[in-house]
């Protein structure tokens, strides 16, 4: 569906409203407790109750990075339920390298993939992404992007950062063995509390998503978000583009929520039409109707709320070694005898690891790597704003890699349409297949020991990236700068 | 350096753990560093990558010795410490040490295991021996991997554990028994500890499978009734008529 329609459909929702199945409405408006989206999504999936906050859950969604749990299953002669919810997606250990159509040997994992793809069709498994397909990406950017995932749904996976999904006005979380899925079409979960963090003020030039959401970090902790589920809000995550959103929910994890959602709004149904998995035609309407009755109500209670002011908040980068330990670019990097005194020790291991000194300003700290991907920041618009900044200059030959990874098949399709693959090489970068790639390094690409990177991934923990590697967490923006400039640098000056 | 080779007769040498825990006794080794991530567990480059490819396809991946002992299976775990970077041992290292070289039964610090590593932590733990991890607190998805694959993770007071580190490091040879039917943690000599545990995953840890998929087939009817009329109510998320094939 194009956009125009999209307009014209949504004028009528209003009446919509009214001719659609009264039950599905009544079960959200009475059933969910507080008004909460969380909660009125998790209360319309309850198949039963199993005592306390215990449920057992419908699912909608289910995605996996590997097809061994489901052919193990088939082998065994178990009856499995639903197979259209599922995904397969192995973005985690498919080789980037421009070789990997025609070199067998690079990347693991995918060639018994691709034996068990066909079979796994047969059973009804029809969304089977190999690295071939062109839908192929990483299963975070590749479920909004296919229409796959969709507001009011509930989504689980194996993979930590499935809090990315919940951007779409739905609730996800990660940790999930999708074999328990397969049989029932259903999880155990313990219904978590709730918490709002509203973003306020103004964001500054040059400020993206992913500042929104390190700041945020900064401010709340690593550990903030035990035992709740985040709805992220205010005025400021209405304004951000549905791609940047899924940047600000993909870190929900690291404030230890596995759930982070935004409210849907026009913003959400935009995005979503007219991609493949997404309503067709003939539903259209009947799911926006549906959709528009999923936001946080105006009166929502939560079991805590948080805000964060924007105003005046420079760009983000960490020194240390967990995604709280972000400042601003021009701040200095902290002294861990100044610090409170139940974090002294991270400060003080932060520091020794870092190999940085208290004091020091960050901006202009020599970096040897940079990288641009992962599921946080590595859509169309997050490589388009990249490009803008890189445009004409080059990668400071002090660098010894610069590697932009698209978050998709189909990011990287586009991003070629539109010739950003030629900025990014004429910038000298190197432009890579779609996958996880160096964020985490499973499919062998990771920083060399001991570099140092600044990388628009999600998290900065001891030997993420590597053995003994530093990451400095920024906006991809920063991150762009940064590679021109050879050490991290302030985004700002190069507007 | 290519260390992952595919092969169509030998089979990966991968043990297949058992998903049963009832009792475990055995030499307990404290490493009691709070926050370790999952990455120092399993660190992140060419093993990881091996591991990936082996779990991803064990029936064809065969992984060469490592370099440095010989093995590939174990000593990888805590790699960052357990070797120097020039690839020698670290005699410092708690697991370098007789006889915690043995154990089976890791003391760990609080928040062991945060981040994800999607459950490489656990399988590398596992693969070195271990069978118990004691810790004041795991890292969420850490916990929930280790039930998995059939290792326990046994919360106890933060003081709970110092107290059964001085004792384990004054006698290491002393053996520490778990006992997850009675909930204890017990040595000669020493008071049992007990322990709390969700009892849904207990149950599932005793029988060595997952003990909730009873459960939840017990209300496969409502489920099922549940998604026939979800079907009707909002056709646009499943496979209708209308959708295309792919």
């Amino acid at each position: 569906m194009k956009r125009r329609d999209f307009i014209r459909t949504s004028v009528g929702a209003g009446i919509l409203v009214s001719a659609y199945p009264r039950s599905l409405f009544a079960r959200l408006q009475t059933q969910g407790r507080r008004g909460t989206m969380f909660e009125k999504i998790w209360d319309a999936h309850v198949v039963a109750n199993l005592g306390g906050e215990t449920d057992l859950l419908q699912v909608d969604r289910c995605i996996d990075g590997s097809p061994n749990q489901v052919m193990r299953l088939v082998r065994e002669g178990v009856e499995l339920q639903n197979p259209e919810i599922f995904y397969n997606v192995p973005d985690h250990t498919v080789s980037t390298s421009p070789d990997r159509y025609t070199d067998q040997s690079l990347g693991s994992g995918w060639q018994a993939y691709e034996e068990l793809a066909d079979e796994m069709k047969e059973l009804g498994f029809t969304k089977a992404f190999g690295q071939f397909d062109p839908r192929f990406g990483i299963m975070h950017v590749v479920g909004p992007e296919t229409g796959l995932s969709q507001p009011g749904m509930v989504l689980c996976a194996g993979d930590s950062h499935t809090c990315t999904h919940g951007a779409m006005g739905l609730i996800s979380w990660g940790g999930e063995n999708s074999g328990n899925v397969l049989r029932t079409g259903t999880v155990i979960r313990h219904r978590p509390k709730t918490m709002r963090v509203n973003i306020v003020g103004q964001l500054g030039p040059g400020i993206r998503a992913k500042d929104v959401i390190l700041r945020t970090i900064a401010q709340l902790g690593t550990d903030s978000g035990t035992g709740y589920a985040v709805e992220y809000a205010g005025p400021i995550v209405r304004a951000l583009s549905q791609e940047a959103r899924f940047s600000i929910c993909n870190l929900a994890v690291e404030m230890a929520s596995p759930t982070g959602t935004v409210s849907p709004d026009d913003t959400t149904y935009e995005y979503l039409a007219g991609r493949e998995f997404a309503p067709s035609q003939r539903y259209w309407d009947q799911a926006v109707a549906f959709w528009r009755t999923l936001p946080t109500e105006d009166d929502a209670v939560f079991d805590r709320e948080e805000t964060i002011d924007m105003t005046g908040v420079e760009p983000q980068v960490t020194w240390g070694i967990n995604p709280e330990h972000a400042i601003g670019i021009n701040e200095r990097i902290p002294d861990p005898d100044q610090a409170p005194t139940n974090k002294r020790a991270t400060y003080r291991q932060a520091i020794e690891y870092s190999r940085l000194t208290p004091g020091e300003p960050i901006l202009g700290t020599p970096i040897d790597e940079v990288f641009i991907g992962s599921c946080v920041d590595s859509r169309i618009s997050d490589l388009r704003a990249a490009a803008a900044i890189v445009e004409g200059r080059r990668v400071a030959s002090t660098l010894t890699s610069a590697w932009v990874v698209p978050g998709s098949n189909a990011v990287k399709a586009q991003a070629e349409a539109e010739g950003l693959d030629r900025v990014f090489k004429a910038a000298g970068f190197e432009w890579r297949e779609s996958g996880c790639s160096k964020c985490y390094g499973s499919n062998g690409d990771y920083v060399e020991p001991g570099h140092r990177c600044v990388s628009n991934s999600n998290r900065n923990y001891i030997g993420r990236q590597g053995r003994e590697t530093n990451t400095i967490l920024a906006s991809t923006t920063t991150v762009a700068a940064s590679a021109i400039a050879g050490s991290i640098a302030d985004v700002r000056t190069f507007l | 350096m290519i260390r992952v080779t595919r092969s169509a007769e030998a089979p990966a040498a991968v043990a297949q753990p058992s998903l049963r825990f009832v009792r475990h006794t055995g030499i307990a080794a404290p490493f009691r560093q709070p926050n370790l991530e999952s990455e120092l567990i399993a660190p992140v480059g060419v093993e990881l990558a091996d591991l990936h490819a082996v779990h991803l396809d064990p029936d064809t991946v065969r992984i060469e010795p490592h370099p440095h002992d010989g093995s590939w299976t174990g000593q990888h775990a805590f790699h960052g410490f357990r070797y120097r970077p020039d690839g020698t041992q670290n005699p410092d290292f708690v697991l370098n040490k007789a006889p915690y070289r043995e154990a089976s039964i890791l003391i760990a610090g609080r928040n062991f295991g945060q981040g994800s590593q999607q459950a490489f932590a656990v399988i590398r733990l596992l693969e070195c021996g271990m069978r118990v991890i004691i810790a004041p607190s795991f890292g969420p998805v850490f916990h929930d991997d280790c039930f998995d694959f059939g290792l326990l993770p046994v919360m106890l007071d933060e003081q709970v554990v110092s107290r059964l580190t001085n004792r384990v490091r004054a006698n290491p040879e002393i053996e520490v028994t778990a006992d997850l039917a009675r909930q204890v943690i017990e040595r000669p000599g020493m008071t049992p500890l007990p322990f709390q545990i969700d009892p849904r995953r207990r149950r599932s840890l005793l029988q060595g499978k997952d003990a909730t998929l009873d459960e939840r087939l017990e209300h496969r009817d409502s489920a099922e009734a549940m998604r026939e009329r979800d079907r009707r109510l909002r056709p646009w998320i499943y496979d209708g008529p209308d959708r295309r094939e792919p």
